[in-house]
């Protein structure tokens, strides 16, 4: 049975770590140039090296992200950066300009993966994307999963899809909003997220102005995309890979994200069965920040209900990311906090395999092993292995740790399947 | 000095032949172009039409075909009798690759005006289309250097827009039904204005095809005064689009005056095209620029460099590093705070572990601490020595 490959992103190597901590079989990343996030704070050349020496100990793949649509000047240096790719052993880059990757060919070994951006459609274009060299397709999100897998049987190669995160309304690589309106390239990751905002819009029909919204309304905003309900037919069709979206999003989110699709692929790669654990994955994945998620094109093509009305931001997540565990010694378990905590509190720590473990604080130290009521946010703080539940066995570093929010805001009436 | 434009009628044919220059015309049936009005029959009688008429008509095929519509596409297709085109225009690779499989003589004109930006990949689309690539369409991203660069190096004509609106977005989804409340409407196609919540004045024309949701900018591409350099370096057609704002069923108005005017009076005529014009790329693509400065934050150059960084500390009490990279502590190692500042950093300081033990090395993801390091705020980077 072909088990798809569990793709999770990463923007640093925290990131990296804990993708392949919860069990991503591999993780995306974006070097300082050339890919659509592309910048200065992203993965360096020790970091590439770092991340791919921790990926392959674990066993898992790094894929570094090429995918933006460059322009001549761009390429300067290229050449020597694919080969620094290789020798530190990357396992894939992903590309999407045809040019990226002739280059990419021309001085490396590296095994190129079609990005989304290039708008694979059909097993047409996948026999001409097939004639560069491309060895994996990363179909467009307007595919149902029976099209991917229609275009694997027809072309025998890899066919990987996204499924889960946000969505571009654009096909991918055709929105130049941010070019023409802000001088960003879009396709360069300049992208300023147009389409998220609210807008004036007016019939062009109707001279009364019967349609026109006096307000503005936000109507080319996608709603977010999971596929929880679909792990079987990922499967079914022979997807290569199951892609996570977000380079740019915490490590809580790639914690939570990579942790519901490792226990649903597993589940059904078990005989287990996934449908049984879809209220379980649609509750930890609603603790993350979201646009009211939906199964996106992956059963048939997006409909009206694909829209995310809401103007500007997105629904908060029914939890906040409150820390990580970021050592364990034999007396005690470290966090580093990114919210204020005190003697009292309730957290509960999402270990990469298990149930989560809630718990209320109840001896707090500091560093230097002083012993405090309360620390301030962005601290490092020591629990006594003693004061925890099962001492504290479960935790590993980069454990998240999540405390539940007030008021969750997902829209209530949107069920698993909607 | 060729023009092209697109047509839906028999009217536009007959402006078309009265324009000076005006050699092609581009058709579209709603079935493949994602802008199209005509149905199949007419846009093959459209194509018959246009050969009578001594103008060579172009089958556009713009519309990004998902797996089922492409199959659906081709069962329809293959009832078709492409004769009358002399060349096929598509956006799709899929649309390629059908055309030269089922109809390997007629030629193919590939857009490559979205994310085709380099030189490499336009040879790229040459090769893997081989012999029957005969026309590139460039994008108007590019500055007239590199168009004029790219006509003169690349083996295969090309196409640029010289006229007419700018798409900023296409979208497979229906966009505008649902809040217009035009669902119900026996429309194809629906037409609304859009405007930015701060810019209500900046009209952009949005329309819903069966093909999606099409957004353009508020100004149309205007170059008609500007091409004498392209011209020059071999360009072989310019594309007028007067679509968006042509009454049905044309799609050409006044194109034969267009083009008098475009060969006489260029300059005029973009004082008196219909709609505010501009060519926001022709002279420099400042985007490139741009990106990377916008992202760099203050420290980042240093990264590469940096062993470890600080993220927790108590004034006048400790400080947290995070190892980033294995070290071995060397005396000229320094601290680079967030204002760029640099410290040496201090040789008493008293750099333990966790537990307490005093090290001189690191290893990844391992928590240091030191004594208070005044101004070595979170952020601050530890950054390897020269003899490290
Ligand atoms: S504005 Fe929206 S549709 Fe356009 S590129 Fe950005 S995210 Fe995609």
């Amino acid at each position: 049975m072909n088990k798809p490959e569990l793709l999770a992103p990463a923007k640093n190597l925290e990131r990296l770590k804990v993708a392949v901590t919860y069990g991503a079989d591999a993780v995306y990343v974006g070097g300082e140039r050339y890919g659509l996030r592309a910048r200065a704070d992203n993965f360096t050349v020790g970091d590439l090296q770092e991340g791919a020496t921790f990926a392959h100990r674990n066993g898992a793949k790094l894929y570094i992200t090429l995918n933006a649509f460059l322009h001549d000047e761009d390429f300067a240096g290229f050449g020597d950066y694919c080969r620094v790719l290789d020798e530190i052993g990357v396992d894939a880059a992903i590309a999407s300009d045809l040019g990226v990757i002739r280059e990419i060919q021309r001085h490396s070994s590296l095994d190129v993966h079609l990005s989304t951006q290039a708008s694979c459609l059909n097993a047409a274009a996948a026999r001409l994307w097939q004639r560069t060299g491309v060895k994996r397709l990363i179909v467009g999100r307007e595919l149902t999963i029976a099209e991917a897998g229609a275009i694997h049987r027809q072309t025998g190669m890899e066919v990987e899809m996204f499924t889960h995160g946000a969505m571009c309304m654009a096909y991918s690589g055709h929105c130049t909003i941010s070019n023409f309106t802000a001088g960003r390239d879009s396709n360069r990751g300049g992208c300023i997220q147009s389409c998220r905002i609210p807008y004036f819009l007016k019939s062009d029909a109707d001279s009364t102005n019967r349609a026109a919204s006096a307000e503005p309304i936000t109507f080319m905003s996608s709603r977010d995309l999971w596929g929880i309900g679909q792990v079987g037919e990922f499967f079914r069709q022979g997807i290569c890979s199951l892609k996570i979206e977000g380079r740019m999003k915490s490590s809580f989110y790639v914690a939570i994200a990579t942790r519901v699709y490792r226990r649903l692929i597993d589940a059904y790669a078990t005989g287990q069965g996934a449908e049984a654990l879809l209220d379980w994955a649609a509750t930890e994945l609603r603790s993350l920040p979201n646009r009211d998620y939906f199964p996106g094109s992956l059963d048939a093509p997006a409909g009206h209900d694909s829209v995310f009305h809401k103007h500007y931001g997105v629904n908060p997540g029914t939890h906040k990311y409150s820390g990580m565990v970021m050592e364990t010694t034999e007396s005690d378990v470290v966090l580093y906090i990114m919210e204020p905590l005190a003697v009292g509190d309730t957290l509960e720590f999402v270990p990469p395999q298990g149930e989560p473990i809630v718990w209320t604080v109840k001896d707090l130290y500091s560093v230097l092993s002083e012993q405090r009521s309360r620390f301030r946010q962005e601290s490092v703080v020591k629990l006594p292995r003693a004061t925890l539940p099962d001492q504290g066995q479960a935790l590993t570093p980069f454990t998240a740790i999540r405390h539940a929010q007030a008021a969750a805001t997902t829209n209530p009436e949107l069920s698993v399947a909607s | 000095m060729p023009f092209n434009t697109f047509i839906s009628s028999i009217a536009d044919l007959d402006r078309c032949t009265a324009a000076p220059d005006l050699t092609e015309v581009l058709i579209e049936p709603m079935l493949l172009a994602r802008q199209g009005r005509v149905g199949e029959k007419a846009a093959q009688e459209l194509a018959i039409a246009a050969r009578a008429r001594g103008l060579r008509p172009v089958l556009v095929w713009d519309a990004l075909m998902p797996q089922q519509a492409m199959e659906a596409v081709g069962e329809r297709l293959r009832t078709w009798d492409f004769a009358a085109f002399a060349a096929v225009r598509v956006n799709d690779l899929g649309a390629a690759a059908w055309m030269q499989e089922h109809h390997p003589t007629l030629p193919l004109h590939l857009i490559a005006e979205t994310g085709n930006h380099n030189l490499s990949a336009l040879q790229g689309w040459c090769e893997l289309l081989g012999h029957t690539l005969e026309r590139l369409i460039l994008s108007i991203e590019l500055p007239e250097a590199q168009l004029v660069q790219y006509c003169q190096a690349l083996p295969v004509p090309c196409e640029v827009l010289g006229a007419g609106p700018i798409l900023l977005f296409y979208s497979p989804r229906s966009l505008l039904a649902d809040p217009l409340h035009a669902e119900d409407e026996d429309a194809t196609h629906i037409a609304a204005t859009i405007a930015f919540e701060d810019h209500p004045d900046r009209p952009f024309p949005t329309v819903e095809t069966p093909h999606g949701t099409l957004m353009f900018l508020d100004k149309d591409q205007f170059i008609g005064d500007r091409l004498e350099s392209l011209w020059k370096a071999g360009l072989a057609m310019v594309r007028i689009d007067l679509r968006p704002f042509s009454p049905a069923p044309d799609a050409a108005p006044n194109i034969d005056r267009i083009c008098q005017q475009l060969l006489s009076a260029p300059a005029t005529l973009r004082q008196q095209w219909h709609r505010p014009t501009r060519a926001p790329f022709f002279n420099a693509n400042r985007t490139t620029a741009l990106i990377p400065r916008m992202k760099t934050r203050r420290l980042d150059p240093w990264r590469n460099q940096a062993i470890a960084e600080v993220i927790a500390g108590e004034g006048g009490s400790y400080v947290v590093f995070r190892v980033l990279r294995p070290f071995h502590l060397t005396p000229d190692t320094q601290i680079l705070l967030p204002t760029g500042d640099r410290l040496p950093f201090p040789a008493n300081c008293n750099l333990r572990t966790l537990q307490g033990v005093p090290t001189s090395q690191g290893e990844a993801d391992q928590l240091l601490l030191t004594d208070w390091i005044k101004k070595a705020v979170t952020g601050s980077l530890l950054l390897a020595g020269s003899e490290e």
